[in-house]
């Protein structure tokens, strides 16, 4: 699943452990989000939904397949 | 080499997560000492006859089986207070790990019934599960990386 996470960090000036620490998940869990190669649970998008104050649908984007 | 390293070491847990798993190794450890105790008092028991040898078997069985449910226990408590991402490493690990003891131990068994290998000894399936186990761990890390 495509993200803003890495953008939306980037203008708070965050680092990914700043956000780790922010969301009590580790790093690794913030960079593999960031990368999309983990998606978060829908607890763990609703707490980043919250902290960068947007709905959820402004931070993750459905990567649809098409035939 | 680096992320193979830091996939081993698993650093950057939150401070809860390293704490509970802290606490798994310890009851890990006291579960392998009171295996060791268990197999030595027996041993020691039997070649000296003791009288009471079946009151200390069986109440030092029961004692490494208590102390294994615990440390079940501990563990699942671990692993739902996990960090998600690494709860999913550990998850796909122990799938993989159930697998081949399925498969693997099936054919050996069949195998072994053929006299193509040699007796199958408990240790092994032991060393098997670990090693997989190791192995899930590390390629789940690598690949989230």
């Amino acid at each position: 699943m495509k993200n803003r996470i890495k953008v939306l960090r980037a203008e708070k000036n965050w680092t990914q452990a700043d956000l780790a620490s922010e969301l009590e998940v580790s790093r690794q869990t913030i960079n593999a989000i960031e990368k999309g190669k983990f998606d978060p649970s829908l607890p763990l998008a609703f707490k980043l939904a919250r902290l960068f104050q947007l709905a959820i649908e402004d931070i993750f984007e459905e990567e649809l397949v098409t035939d | 080499m680096k992320k193979t390293l830091d996939a081993i070491f698993n650093m950057g847990l939150p401070a809860r997560d390293i704490k509970n798993a802290n606490y798994v190794n310890l009851w890990i450890f006291i579960w392998v000492v009171s295996m060791l105790g268990s197999i030595g008092l027996i041993e020691i028991g039997r070649e000296a006859q003791w009288s009471y040898f079946s009151a200390l078997a069986l109440s030092t069985i029961a004692l490494h089986t208590l102390i294994g449910v615990i440390m079940v226990f501990v563990y699942k408590r671990f692993l739902s207070a996990l960090d998600e991402m690494e709860r999913s490493v550990q998850l796909n690990a122990l799938a993989a790990t159930v697998g081949v003891v399925f498969v693997g131990f099936s054919s050996y068994s069949i195998l072994e019934k053929a006299a193509f290998l040699p007796y199958l000894k408990f240790e092994y399936i032991l060393m098997a599960m670990s090693l997989t186990y190791s192995l899930g761990l590390i390629i789940g890390r690598v690949r989230l990386q």
